[in-house]
């Protein structure tokens, strides 16, 4: 019988294999880059949280907007 | 009548440490979530293999198994063609490259997004509108059915059927919904990680038990006696054939290109290249998705005896045998212990599904519909509070649907076609998005509204009209192509119709390849 659906069986086979395998594989290399991605978003807001302590003790660093050039009728 | 072999101490403790883990995990990465960016595509810091564990995880919910499996019950191995199908399409369009690279590159939240930088934006909000109503159609369904497929594996009183169902479907959207409104795109993926470990660990474990107990022998025998050589050919099986096989390349390929929870991982990869790894790393789970699950649905036919669904709710028997028969044959052939693992595995499969698919349909609501009412730039706060509110809503819409939409025929034919409203025009719209330069906003509108009239019509004319079994999965893969190849007619004729000059924005943005990147 497997001769006959040699294609499904070999299929079948495959799949529960490569399955097993990537769980393991992705299970690992997955945990990985969770941490690489928190910690990414961690110092990305840490990034911005010196950033804007930085311009509130500055007063030079305040924005101010350029004087308007447009003048009214 | 129940006969399940759940013990709510030992199987009920798994399950229970599950659910505790899951909600600990979605919960605490909250605190990442400081913008709308972070909460819709995780602020674009996916790597492959979180990438690969999430989008695993959301194609392979509760809905998946009990489909395939049904595929499985009805038309053998054959049942697995869409499976292969999709598998091939992902490869080729994760090798190639082809639209997901200018979309990736474009840097868009979402597909109409990148509409509007070709088209304008009233395609823009046009799109929006048919994703997110075949998305939610398709996904209305998802809960129901998880409800029904825990009821009967978990051995519930089946003689207050509906109030079950409904207190399963109220608990899984809870869990889910919680999670994904605090955290967005970033619960969702962090979760769909553990999710795609205790789903995996699962799946394999009771194929593995089927396979050594029940043996190939004599599931090869059972789809032969049932099926004949149609059983392992889709092109002799005669509720498939030529048009099946057809529809299912279709959708795979369009699939492939917009799927919106597919799409949102290649959205939040860090690159196009890591997008495309992901794209080619998963493609072989497509057929494992739809194979191992169509192995549990040979194994029920091959199992159960005619007897075994006398006892049940009407609702369970006659036509709907196929779509129950996996999930009662599991009640009573996964021992204890192992019946936990099952649960949590499809609790998971369940809440993976459910929150990525609320958390994509809510990125498309937010950033596409809402778009033109956003006047002014919204404050960062403002816009976490209505991408959570409209998670939200999409919950409470799947509850109601689920309650009261009546499924008829195949589980899997009723998402093909409510999936093609979407998946028909916006695939033919990126394509002449991306790489045909006189595409233009006349096309794109005959695109949408061809690409979506005709499934929407298939599914109220299968409301009024009754179907013979074999009937409407005919009808179901005519008017799908019927849906794709006008769509595509629509956006060539209605591109050449318009004069080119009348179109400078689209002039604007096109490239030397006639592409948006």
């Amino acid at each position: 019988m497997i001769w006959k659906h040699l294609f499904w069986w070999a299929l079948t086979m495959i799949c529960v294999l490569w399955y097993c395998t990537i769980t393991v594989y992705v299970a690992v290399r997955g945990s990985f880059d969770i941490r690489r991605m928190l910690s990414g978003l961690q110092e990305r807001d840490d990034t911005a949280q010196a950033k804007a302590a930085e311009a509130s003790r500055t007063p030079d660093n305040n924005f101010n907007p350029p004087p308007s050039t447009h003048k009214s009728p | 009548m129940s006969t399940s072999h759940f013990s709510p101490w030992i199987d009920g403790s798994i399950v229970g440490l599950y659910l505790v883990l899951t909600m600990w995990a979605g919960i605490y990465v909250r605190k990442y979530v400081t913008r709308v960016e972070d909460f819709l595509v995780a602020g674009r810091e996916v790597n492959v293999f979180l990438g690969i564990a999430s989008l695993a995880a959301t194609e392979f919910g509760v809905v998946t198994c009990m489909y395939a499996a049904e595929n499985g019950y009805k038309y053998g191995f054959a049942g697995a063609t869409p499976g292969i199908l999709m598998a091939l399409a992902m490869f080729v369009v994760g090798t190639t490259g082809f639209c997901i690279n200018p979309l990736r590159d474009a840097g868009v939240m979402t597909i109409p997004e990148l509409f509007e930088k070709r088209f304008g934006p009233r395609i823009r909000w046009g799109a929006g509108v048919v994703i997110v109503l075949g998305g939610l159609l398709n996904m209305g369904v998802f809960l129901r059915i998880t409800g029904e497929f825990l009821v009967l594996v978990g051995g519930f009183d089946l003689k207050n059927l509906e109030q079950n169902i409904l207190l399963m479907m109220t608990f899984l959207l809870v869990l889910g919904t919680i999670y994904t409104v605090a955290g967005g795109m970033l619960s969702v993926l962090v979760t769909d990680f553990l999710q795609f470990i205790v789903l995996s660990v699962g799946l394999i474990a009771v194929t593995i038990l089927i396979l050594t107990t029940v043996g190939w022998e004599r599931l090869s025998t059972t789809v032969s006696e049932r099926s004949g050589a149609g059983g392992f050919n889709p092109f002799l099986n005669p509720g498939m054939g030529w048009q099946y096989v057809c529809f299912n390349a279709c959708v795979a390929l369009a699939g492939a290109l917009t799927w919106q929870t597919t799409i949102s991982r290649l959205l939040a990869a860090k690159d196009a290249k890591t997008g495309r790894q992901i794209y080619t790393r998963t493609s072989f789970f497509f057929v494992c998705r739809f194979l191992l699950p169509g192995i549990w649905g040979i194994a029920a036919l091959a199992w159960l005896a005619p007897t075994a669904f006398d006892g049940l709710p009407a609702a369970f028997r006659g036509e709907s045998t196929s779509l129950y028969a996996m999930p009662i044959f599991l009640s009573g052939f996964v021992p204890i212990g192992l019946m936990g693992l099952l649960l949590a595995a499809m609790l998971a499969a369940d809440m993976s599904s459910t929150s990525s698919y609320m958390i994509t349909w809510g990125s498309v609501i937010y950033n596409d519909i809402l778009a033109p009412f956003r006047k002014t730039r919204w404050s960062e706060k403002r816009g976490l509070l209505w991408n959570r509110v409209i998670v939200l809503l999409i919950g409470i819409f799947l509850l109601f649907y689920g309650l009261w939409y009546p499924l008829k025929g195949d589980v899997y034919a009723y998402l093909l076609v409510t999936g093609t409203i979407y998946l028909a025009s916006i695939s033919t719209m990126l394509i002449a998005c991306c790489y045909w330069k006189r595409a233009n906003s006349w096309g794109a509108t005959g695109a949408i509204i061809f690409g979506a009239i005709i499934p929407i019509a298939c599914l109220v004319i299968e409301q009024v009209k009754d179907f013979a079994p074999d009937q409407i999965q005919l009808w179901r893969s005519y008017t799908g192509m019927a849906s794709f190849l006008a769509s595509g007619v629509a956006m060539v004729v209605g591109s050449l119709l318009k004069p080119t000059r009348a179109n400078p924005e689209t002039m604007s943005l096109q490239g030397t390849a006639g592409g948006v990147a």
